[in-house]
This record gives structure tokens, C-alpha cells and sequence, in this order.
């Protein structure tokens, strides 16, 4: 239990940690989106473990590394300068993200 | 791991607010998915409530426009604020547990997805514009 709770907590402080070192290499939102869309296909591929395994991985790891609020916050912000920019992000995060999860699911199936 | 210039010396001092707020964050996600049987009302209720905080946090104590920069992130945000938006927000929200669970309700026929899917969207959107409505007037209220 003690260990779950270690092991939980260092997946997730990794997730945090890769998500804002990936985004401050890129020009917002490019980092967002690569981070979303690479932990939704690791998520997706992840779909047959079950119990604590799926609870690091997914819940704790991928979860962390992945951010919806973020997008949220970018798609408000960037359409108040540039509604073109905002809308290309939207679509690509949306259409992205269902992309990669359909392909993550299709490896694990 | 190396560390993203653009952050500079304020790396040390910002690590351990991330990690704090990363993993509580990412902890109160999985206990609200212990609580909430749901998974479409889990989704939902980590990331509208991570999307109002967000909004919150991201504008509170600064000066007003000062957000609309065409960047999102500050470029130089406290360690404090770092660890609240990048780290909780970021870690309390799932992108790939709403898209992947969207896509499994659609291929397995179990329905939903679109009521989740443009709901997740629409109400994202609402918080962050509420919490950075609420965190503005908190801002004038104590300036």
C-alpha cells in the first residue's frame, strides 16, 4: 500500500515534470499538443492493463503527462489575438487526440 | 533531464511546487474517480473544476491584459503560480482519459461519446472564462 502510494506519487511528479519540460521547448500551444497527443496513443495502447498497473500508468503517468485545462486556457487566450490560430489548434487537439487514442487502441487491441 | 532555457535560474526553486501540485492534483483526480462511479461524470468534474481554477490562477494578482499576449503561459511565472497551474491544474485535468474513454465509447457502441465530447468542450471553455472573470475581480478588489 505504502509503496502504491510512493509509486503513484513519483509517476505523476514525472508526468508534471516531462509536460512543463516539453512545453517550454516549443512556442505555446505546440507543446500542449505534442504531450496530449503522444500520452492519448500511450493511453490508449495501455487499455488492457488492469488494477495497479493501469492506476501508474494511466491514472497516475499518462494522466499527469496530459493536460486538459491547459488546452482550454490556450484556446480562450489564443482566440482573443489570432481566431484563426485558435480554431487550427482546436481542431487539431480534437481531431489529434481522437486519432491517436483510436491508434493507441488499436495496438492494444 | 535538462531544463527549457526560456525558464532559467528559477528551475531549483519552481521543482518542488510542481511536484507538489503535479501529484496532488493528479492524487485528487484518482480519488474523485474512487468517489464518482462514472466515468464520463469523473472526466467532467476533474476538468471543469481544473479548467475554473486554472482561469483563477493564471489571471489573479496580475495586471488587467496582461494574459492576452497571444502566449498562454506568463513568461516569467512565480514558483507558486507554476506549481498551482502547470502543476494541479494540469494534473487534476486528463486529455488522453477523456479522448481515449470518447473513442472507446464510440468503437464499442456503448454511446455518449458526442454528449461527453462537446459538453467536455463547452464547459472547459465556460470555467476557464468564469475563473478568469472571478480572478480578475479578486485581483481589483485587494489592488
Amino acid at each position: 500500500m505504502i509503496l502504491a502510494v510512493l509509486g503513484f506519487g513519483a509517476v505523476a511528479g514525472v508526468g508534471t515534470l516531462i509536460r512543463w519540460d516539453l512545453a517550454g521547448r516549443f512556442t505555446p500551444p505546440v507543446g500542449t499538443l505534442l504531450v496530449n497527443l503522444t500520452g492519448t496513443f500511450a493511453l490508449g495502447a495501455a487499455a488492457e492493463l488492469d488494477g495497479l498497473t493501469a492506476t501508474l500508468v494511466g491514472t497516475a503517468g499518462l494522466g499527469a503527462l496530459t493536460t486538459f485545462s491547459t488546452v482550454m486556457l490556450e484556446l480562450v487566450e489564443l482566440w482573443a489575438v489570432d481566431r484563426r490560430r485558435a480554431l487550427a489548434y482546436g481542431a487539431l487537439t480534437a481531431a489529434g487526440g481522437l486519432l491517436t487514442a483510436w491508434a493507441g487502441l488499436e495496438v492494444a487491441a | 533531464m535538462s531544463m527549457p532555457a526560456a525558464y532559467g535560474a528559477g528551475v531549483q526553486r519552481s521543482m518542488p511546487f510542481l511536484l507538489v501540485g503535479g501529484i496532488s492534483g493528479t492524487g485528487m483526480r484518482w480519488v474523485v474517480g474512487e468517489v464518482l462511479s462514472s466515468p464520463g461524470a469523473v472526466l467532467l468534474t476533474v476538468n471543469t473544476f481544473g479548467c475554473l481554477i486554472l482561469g483563477v490562477v493564471t489571471v489573479i494578482g496580475r495586471a488587467p491584459g496582461a494574459d492576452a499576449s497571444g502566449t498562454t503561459a506568463p513568461s516569467r511565472p512565480s514558483p507558486i503560480r507554476l506549481g498551482l497551474t502547470v502543476g494541479f491544474c494540469g494534473g487534476l485535468t486528463t486529455f488522453s482519459g477523456l479522448t481515449v474513454d470518447l473513442m472507446s465509447r464510440w468503437r464499442d457502441g456503448t454511446g455518449g461519446a458526442w454528449v461527453l465530447g462537446v459538453s467536455s468542450l463547452a464547459i472547459g471553455i465556460a470555467a476557464v472564462m468564469v475563473g478568469r472573470s472571478l480572478g480578475r475581480r479578486v485581483s481589483w478588489s485587494t489592488s
